[in-house]
């Protein structure tokens, strides 16, 4: 992939960056399941990498805010989204999903990447530089009456509570690769701390 | 009313006044929370002005975003029809809750109160 293609968002740092303790990947074709079979596998690899990275943190402890439990629960919750989004915007059937969690001293990285039709990259890229440089606390509430009126179909509030309720840090990173398939890789970089 | 799924429950009482939400809600975008709002919708319709809502989400173990937005809707639709109060009652043992149903909070200021038990 020709580095002249790719559009970046945020402060993307790539795979292989930094000082990385673990890593778990997991890839699937798009084509290999339909929609709801696709949606029922990534809740149960967000499930999955929830329960996997939970041991890496203490059961109970004292000094560590972080105990097992909400690493759980903050990796089940921001694995099913961004899978989730991945399965709902892929568009490219043989491409695969990626899923791959880094887990660091500060933080846990999510790279997912998936393909992207090009009709809607334009908007995608335009929601994301209005969630960068806007308060996303007043998105978030915007998006919900937009949805309640039916002016709007909830996309997006996956990523503004991963902002607004666990402090994630988002970034993208749009290219093409060799066979002229737009994809995107969404990094969220969760802070931890283990104790 | 009720609806159920695999892994979840949602029944509304009449006598309480009270929505249960129980177990794990992952369904896909609107269209898998079509019974759930649905629901939703019935108990907007079913509740008079001055009367108090309570949505009991203590058994919630897991909620994703879609679903975040289909109980912000709830809250929305209880607001617009003016003069019910909303309770929420969370529970400590998932630490979500508290991230999550706080969020929610500005919704319907001065109407909604949100305790965790």
């Amino acid at each position: 992939m020709s580095e002249k293609q790719n559009k970046v968002f945020g402060d993307f740092i790539e795979m292989d960056e930094g000082d990385m303790k673990g890593r778990l990947s997991l890839s699937f074709q798009a084509m290999t399941l339909n929609i709801d079979e696709l949606w029922e596998g990534s809740s149960l690899s967000a499930k999955f990498l929830s329960t996997f990275w939970g041991k890496f943190f203490p059961d109970h402890c004292s000094i560590s805010p972080h105990i097992r439990k909400q690493v759980e629960d903050e990796v089940h919750y921001i694995s099913g989204e961004l899978l989730g989004n991945a399965v709902k915007f892929s568009y490219e059937p043989e491409y695969m999903i990626e899923i791959c969690l880094y887990l660091c001293e500060k933080e846990l990285r999510f790279y997912v990447t998936n393909s992207v039709h090009p009709d809607s990259e334009g908007n995608f890229q335009m929601f994301i530089t209005k969630i960068l440089s806007e308060d996303t606390s007043v998105l978030f509430l915007e998006q919900l009456e937009k949805s309640a009126s039916g002016e709007s179909n909830e996309s997006g509030v996956g990523f503004l509570t991963m902002i607004n309720d666990y402090g994630v840090m988002l970034s993208w990173k749009f290219g093409e690769n060799a066979r002229g398939i737009k994809t995107v890789t969404t990094l969220a970089r969760l802070p931890i701390v283990r104790g | 009313m009720e609806v159920q799924g695999n892994k979840f429950r949602i029944a509304y009482s009449v006598e309480s006044a009270t929505v249960t939400c129980a177990g794990m809600l992952d369904m896909r975008g609107k269209e898998g929370y079509k019974e759930t709002i649905e629901l939703f919708d019935k108990v907007v319709a079913q509740t008079d002005s001055g009367k108090t809502v309570t949505l009991n989400v203590k058994e919630l173990e897991f909620l994703n975003s879609s679903g975040i937005t289909a109980i912000g809707g709830f809250i929305i639709k209880l607001r617009n029809k003016g003069g019910i109060r909303l309770l929420i009652r969370c529970s400590n043992n998932y630490s979500w809750q508290a991230r999550s149903m706080t969020g929610l909070e500005k919704l319907m200021q001065g109407g909604l109160e949100i305790i965790f038990e």
